[in-house]
């Protein structure tokens, strides 16, 4: 220490605070993107899980869809969930047009009785041919997140630009469902299909 | 602003409150319709902001829920039509920020926290956030923020209408109340002109004109009503007036009159007091410093130096001492208030040498609560008439003295009578005896011894046988029975003699008693007096064949003096005597009474004799008057005189002459000291 130039008392201070400022910096950004890269797939799905729950507010069933009934709106997930307990945790508690918001996967045809909203994780896709006898006709909102959805006649479709989850609408699929989509839903979307241009 | 009104004229107080009031509550309606407006329209702008923010909201919603910044940002772009909004801004659920939009041309780095809904003016901008809902569900919260322009505008603009608004009506306001003020200041103007040209011109026939029957109606009439009394009352009083300064005029020179009455009445009064021959001192002990006035008379009889006031213990010094303890008495009483005023006899000492004999009478005149204030002495001298007095006294004494000697004189007179009239008798029986034993038989005894002396040897024989022997013994006989008699006659006479001689005693012992007596008071019988009275006159009674009448109908016994009171009767007893005896008729009777009251005696010697002519009835008792041959007529003078001095009285009644006389003498039972000192008041 005695080699040291002797310095003012300012020096010392602001080259300690601009030192533990820098370290500080670094710590949280070190933190931050490590907790970021760990959970990417996790919030990809937690995003979805709120978008699927979202839809059934920006979608109109046909007047006849529940009748009477007051059960649930019902969410199915085909096939696997990729969500875990995201979905779940994201409709716990929740009302759409005062009906609670259910979920469950759906692997038959037959437990699509009640479903509203279908999910088709990214690989299920094929599915929706299978389905299809089913699926014509009946009022159910139909998302899919595979780029190749849409083809198959889904109505929604996720995907991603960046980290950011968005989706595209075909309105032809949704007319076929007797859906009837919110023009708030229809702006967000990042590519709509015409009814009269998709219809095959 | 009130102390400007009070002396302005009603025309103007009127115009000023009627601008003043329509004024303020134009003001305040002015005031309140600004202020409403500016509260409605705040309210109008929040509703305003609210709705494009329930809008905005709506709109960003679904951009809201699918995170689409961008689409949320293009959805605020659409702000810019309302150039209000100076910067909006959406806040996730969580708070954060999600999207924020500004005006072209605005810089803004900080945004407010998220909050409530709910609207906030601050002095620049209008500030609200509102609730982003989706199906009853808040996803977040947009906040909007509005400049006030529209509000400054609005503001200025009605404030301006205002001010229009008030400046015209205050004008039509003041037009129409320089017109209508006429309504109310006219008839008030008028009646104070009526009621200045009243004063001014003091014509009281003057009358206000009534307009209507409102307040002012009825003070006209009232005023007129007055005016009317005050005009009769104004001709009254000049009426009274003139004749008030009549009377005034009357009784200024009545009392001019009078003062000088007055004045000449002190110069009177002032003048007698200085003329009169007494002292007159006055002291007036209401001032502070006692005032004393006395006038030359004083200096006279005191002989006093006249030229200066005398100091009271100066006055004293010449008093006599035993007169001055007699005066401190009577002047303590008067101190203490017991008595007002008193008067003595008392003697000064002159410092010539001389003494005088002065009456001091002193008077004081008291206020309500006793005090005295003022005192009126006067001095009388005295000393000439004390002189006189005491002349007149020993004249008295003399004459008493006389009249008393004149009464032993009499008494001596009549005793020596009786005197006389017993000597009478002791003289017949002495003659009588003298003459019994000069014609005495006892010399015939003595011849009858000669007789018997010669015939001694034949005593018996003569005796018996011889002639002249025989008539001795019946001689004898006959001789003793002379000498008998004789001897009875002798002693009869001498018995007679003794008792006169017994009764001269009595007479001289009597008048010795009462000689002895005089001056001396004592108690006696009344009926003793009067039977001392008539027995001093008994013999010239008997001699003169009077009847003595006792009526005696009380026995009482009295104190006085004994003497006085018998020299008047045995006077009047005597006078009786005389009368009885004047008119020669056969039965002359004296009638003794005595009566009593519980305070008097009576002693009443009537007579039936020769009686009192009317006209000397009230003459009878003057000195030197009688009607008797040799009477000295001092008798019923000085019995008046005693009976006077004893306390009582002696009168004398009669029918007329030839009808006799009653005297009456009066005495008290208590004894009567007329020469007892009285003290002078």
């Amino acid at each position: 220490m005695p080699i040291l130039p002797k310095l003012s008392w300012d020096r010392p201070c602001i080259a300690h605070a601009r030192i533990i400022g820098t370290c500080a910096a670094a710590l949280i950004w070190a933190v931050a993107s490590t907790s970021g890269a760990e959970s990417t797939a996790t919030k990809e799905y937690r995003v979805k899980a709120a978008f699927l729950y979202n839809f059934t507010k920006f979608v109109e069933f046909p007047p006849d869809h529940f009748g009477a009934s007051s059960r649930p709106i019902t969410i199915g997930i085909m096939g696997h969930d990729p969500f875990g307990a995201e979905l779940q945790k994201t409709i716990l508690g929740r009302k759409v047009d005062g009906r609670d918001v259910a979920a469950r996967v759906v692997t038959s045809p037959a437990e699509l009785a009640d479903v509203d909203v279908l999910f088709f994780p990214a690989g299920e896709e094929r599915r929706f041919d299978e389905l299809r006898p089913q699926l014509s006709g009946a009022a159910i909102l139909t998302v899919g997140e595979s780029s190749s959805f849409a083809a198959h006649g889904g109505a929604i479709t996720f995907l991603l630009e960046g980290d950011k989850v968005r989706f595209s609408i075909d309105l032809g699929a949704s007319a076929a469902a007797r859906l009837k989509l919110s023009a708030q839903l229809l702006k967000l979307a990042t590519s709509v299909r015409a009814a009269s241009a998709t219809r095959p | 602003m009130n102390n400007f009104l009070r002396n302005q004229p009603i025309k103007q107080k009127i115009v000023v409150i009627t601008l003043v009031t329509s004024f303020v509550a134009l003001l305040l309606a002015c005031v309140s319709f600004v202020a409403f407006e500016q509260y409605n329209f705040r309210g109008e702008m929040i509703e305003d902001l609210s709705v494009t923010a329930e809008m905005i909201g709506f709109n960003c919603g679904s951009a809201l829920v699918f995170d689409d910044v961008k689409s949320a940002e293009q959805t605020m772009k659409g702000l810019v039509a309302q150039s209000h909004v100076i910067a909006a801004c959406i806040y996730a659920a969580d708070g954060r920020i999600f999207a924020t939009y500004q005006r072209p041309g605005a810089r803004r780095t900080t945004w407010p926290p998220a909050q409530a809904s709910g609207a906030t003016f601050d002095p620049d901008h209008l500030g609200l956030f509102h609730p982003i809902e989706i199906d009853g569900e808040k996803i977040g919260t947009i906040y909007l923020e509005s400049d006030l322009r529209e509000l400054g505008v609005r503001w200025r603009r009605y404030t301006l209408i205002s001010i229009l608004v008030l400046a015209m009506s205050s004008l039509v306001a003041w037009l129409l109340a320089s017109k209508l003020q006429r309504v109310i200041s006219e008839p008030v103007s008028g009646l104070a002109r009526i009621a200045e040209r009243v004063a001014a011109e003091s014509d009281y026939s003057i009358r206000a004109v009534k307009h209507g029957n409102d307040e002012i109606g009825r003070l006209i009439d009232g005023f007129n009503h007055m005016l009317t009394q005050v005009q009769g009352r104004d001709a009254e009083l000049k009426v009274s007036r003139t004749d008030l300064e009549r009377r005034v005029e009357e009784r200024t020179s009545a009392l001019r009159q009078a003062e000088g009455e007055t004045a000449q009445k002190a110069a009177q009064l002032r003048f007698i007091i200085e003329a009169v021959t007494f002292s007159v001192t006055w002291i007036d002990y209401r001032s502070t410093v006692t005032e004393r006035l006395i006038n030359p008379a004083f200096y006279r009889i005191t002989g006093l130096d006249p030229s200066r006031m005398p100091e009271l213990n100066e006055v004293r010094a010449i008093s006599f001492p035993d007169d001055l303890k007699r005066q401190d008495e009577f002047r303590g009483q008067l101190t203490r208030g017991e008595i007002d005023d008193f008067s003595m006899e008392k003697r000064y000492l002159r410092p010539q040498g001389d003494t005088v004999w002065v009456v001091l009478a002193i008077k004081v005149y008291r206020g309500d609560d006793g005090r005295i204030l003022q005192e009126v002495s006067t001095l009388v001298d005295i000393t000439e008439r004390k002189r006189a007095e005491l002349e007149l006294e020993d004249l008295h004494r003399q004459l008493l003295e006389t009249s008393r000697q004149a009464g032993m004189a009499e008494v001596a007179t009549g005793v020596l009578h009786n005197v006389g009239n017993v000597l009478n008798s002791v003289n017949v029986s002495s003659t009588l005896v003298s003459d019994q034993v000069r014609r005495s038989k006892i010399p015939n005894l003595a011849k009858v011894l000669v007789l018997l002396d010669e015939h001694a040897a034949d005593l018996g024989a003569y005796l018996t046988t011889d002639e002249k022997g025989k008539m001795i013994r019946p001689y004898l006989a006959t001789l003793a029975e002379s000498l008998a008699a004789e001897h009875r006659t002798i002693v009869l006479e001498l018995e007679n003699l003794r008792k006169n001689i017994e009764h001269i005693k009595d007479i001289v012992a009597m008048q010795q008693s009462y000689a002895k007596t005089s001056g001396v008071v004592e108690t006696v019988s009344v009926t003793d007096l009067v039977e001392d009275a008539i027995r001093m006159n008994a013999g010239s009674l008997a001699r003169h064949d009077v009847d003595l009448n006792r009526e005696y109908e009380a026995r009482p016994v009295i104190t006085l003096e004994k003497n006085k009171v018998l020299q008047i009767i045995v006077n009047l007893v005597r006078n009786a005597k005389y009368a009885c005896d004047e008119s020669g008729r056969s039965d002359k009777v004296l009638t003794t009474r005595i009566t009593a009251t519980d305070e008097n005696v009576s002693i009443t010697i009537s007579d039936n004799g020769v009686g009192i002519p009317k006209e000397n009835l009230n003459r009878i008792f003057a000195h030197g008057f009688t009607t008797r041959k040799g009477g000295h007529g001092f008798g019923l003078h000085s019995g008046a005189l005693a009976a006077k001095e004893l306390g009582g009285s002696l009168t004398a009644q009669s029918a007329g002459p030839g009808l006799g006389a009653t005297f009456v003498l009066t005495l008290p039972f208590k004894p009567h000291s007329p020469h007892e000192p009285t003290l002078p008041r």
